[in-house]
């Protein structure tokens, strides 16, 4: 796991060196969004959950991890949609 | 069929599929679908997950599903632009704050069951870290979007003893991990609720006595810590796909994190420090104010208009204040204005204009300025020789050559647009203040500079309206 960790930020580190900063701001709200895998976590998470308490926890886990991966996918799907190449009149 | 087979298939898919569209997010002809593709893989790797655990809870687990995503699509569409950095930061937050309650639940389950004693020294530890970490990112971007979004000043606020209450806080959440790792199964959940809490204030106290202006840093880098506190969380549930994009997050949040400080000619633990107040005002304060106040023989949009009628390139400087003053529809229509008049403009654009990486380009998208006109530091410095007048919308500490010129100011060496080197520069400024850095900016004294101070709604709207008529 420490593995997959390590390749994976270096990959991630190549890949993300190469995005202009004109495309700076979609990155960081579409980054944002990928954080909210977290969601599986909280998936599995609250379906063994046996206390209400925790299921609840988990409940409310899943809304904001939801609002983070909808939202943050959402606005940058807005955001891209913007950038034009030519003068569209 | 084997589902766990299959689960690592369609994991392994996402972590392809997210690679593919970070790698098709740096053209922006090709970002659109990048950014699609990354949400098709991880919609793949939820239902994914809903199937292989047998999650059909229809009271529960679908309508926080549907609730969230109701939550979040609607948040997205209705914000404006200019409040972006927020809405990223509230984003991060939430997302944070899912990151931590993971631990604990998985705390109280092993609790429900007895077994948290017999769980291994390294779930408890990452348990504890991922506890620590979303929490503190949650309250953090908490600040930063209030900040952001104006609801608190946007001043550092510094607290008696500052430093010596956040490293007291990080020394009493190292000893409460110790005893929570140590805990018996009872004592287990009020610890890791205790860490939570001085984890929470850690992370608000972290981010109060950051300046409004270093929030483009800030931002980054609680964006890498979401996605460390999501890498953890998914070493306590075992699970690759979120150790990979949580790394994968990291390292992109740590990248921008870097060149916000470079750019800002700052560094984190400064920007953390809220460092910059402590500037002392630079002598020339006083000449400059005896120099501004002299009355201008002219009116200044006059002036400007007559330079703009001579010029044949034009490059527009657009800093946060184009964004807080909502002026750049006005500023599009000076472009097709000067368009249409056989004038090159190009647009110069720091990396640190605005309040988040990237900012100025999503604002002036949005009103219709093409990309291919929006040009990096480094791309558009040397052409500011050639250049008849240069306008500056709204920026101050990005223009400022004193970062050049004069050692001993806080933002010598600060990487800067050379708009002083234009034949002729104007100025669009709401006051006579110095810049978020406090230091004076030689730029507005030149002879060649003509400064129009107010409102750059206003201000543009009458250049406009006189380029128009003459």
């Amino acid at each position: 796991m420490v593995v997959v960790f390590i390749v994976a930020f270096i990959a991630g580190f190549f890949v993300i060196s190469k995005i202009p900063s004109l495309l700076h701001t979609p990155l960081m709200s579409g980054t944002n969004a990928l954080s909210g895998v977290n969601i599986l976590g909280a998936l599995v998470a609250t379906s063994v959950a046996i206390l209400t308490s925790s299921k609840i926890i988990g409940a409310v886990a899943v809304v904001f991890s939801m609002i983070n991966v909808a939202g943050g996918f959402g606005v940058t799907d807005r955001m891209l949609k913007m950038f034009k190449e030519k003068n569209e009149r | 069929m084997n589902m766990t087979l299959v689960e690592s298939a369609v994991y392994l898919a996402t972590a392809i599929m997210v690679l593919i569209g970070l790698r098709m997010l740096s053209s922006p002809k090709t970002a659109l679908w990048g950014n699609r593709i990354a949400a098709l893989g991880m919609t793949a790797a939820i239902l994914t997950t809903l199937i292989r655990y047998k999650i059909f809870d229809p009271v529960l687990v679908y309508p926080a599903i549907v609730i969230g995503s109701a939550i979040g699509v609607w948040l997205s569409r209705r914000i404006k632009m200019t409040e972006i950095p927020e809405l990223v930061s509230s984003f991060n937050g939430f997302g944070a704050g899912a990151s931590a309650f993971i631990p604990i639940m998985e705390i109280i389950n092993a609790y429900s069951t007895s077994s948290y004693p017999e769980m291994s020294v390294f779930w408890k530890t990452t348990s504890v870290l991922g506890i620590v970490v979303g929490v503190l990112t949650l309250g953090g971007s908490a600040v930063a979007a209030l900040k952001l979004h104006g609801a608190i000043k946007q001043k550092p606020i510094q607290l008696p003893q500052h430093s010596a209450i956040t490293y007291v806080l990080l020394i009493v959440i190292g000893i409460f991990g110790f005893f929570a790792v140590q805990s018996s199964n009872t004592m287990a959940i009020p610890w890791a609720i205790l860490i939570a809490i001085v984890s929470l204030i850690y992370g608000i106290l972290l981010l109060v006595r950051v300046g409004g202006a270093d929030m483009p840093v800030m931002i980054a880098f609680l964006n890498s810590l979401h996605g460390i506190a999501a890498a953890i969380v998914g070493f306590v549930v075992q699970n690759n796909l979120l150790i990979a994009i949580g790394a994968i997050v990291g390292a992109s949040g740590y990248i921008l994190t870097r060149i916000m400080c470079k750019a800002m000619n700052r560094s984190l633990q400064s920007v953390l420090k809220g460092k910059i107040l402590t500037a002392a005002p630079t002598q020339s304060t006083k000449k400059v104010s005896e120099v501004t106040m002299e009355k201008p023989t002219k009116d200044p949009i006059e002036t400007a208009q007559e330079i703009l009628k001579e010029s044949k390139k034009v490059i527009i400087v657009p800093g946060y204040g184009m964004a807080a003053s909502q002026c750049q529809e006005p500023v599009k229509k000076l472009l097709d204005l000067l368009e249409q008049r056989g004038v090159e403009v190009k647009f110069a654009i720091h990396p640190v204009a605005g309040r988040m990486p990237g900012h100025m380009n999503v604002i002036l998208s949005e009103v219709d300025v093409p990309y291919d006109k929006l040009f990096e530091m480094a791309a558009i410095n040397p052409e500011f020789p050639q250049t008849d007048a240069a306008l500056i919308i709204g920026a101050n500490d990005v223009v400022n050559p004193a970062a050049q010129t004069a050692s001993g100011t806080p933002i010598y060496g600060m990487p800067i647009l050379e708009a002083y080197k234009a034949r002729n520069v104007l100025v669009f400024k709401r006051s006579k203040a110095a810049g978020y850095a406090g230091v004076d900016n030689p730029l507005f004294e030149m002879e060649n500079t003509t400064m129009v101070y107010g409102d750059a709604l206003k201000m543009l709207n009458l250049l406009i309206e006189k380029l128009g008529t003459n």
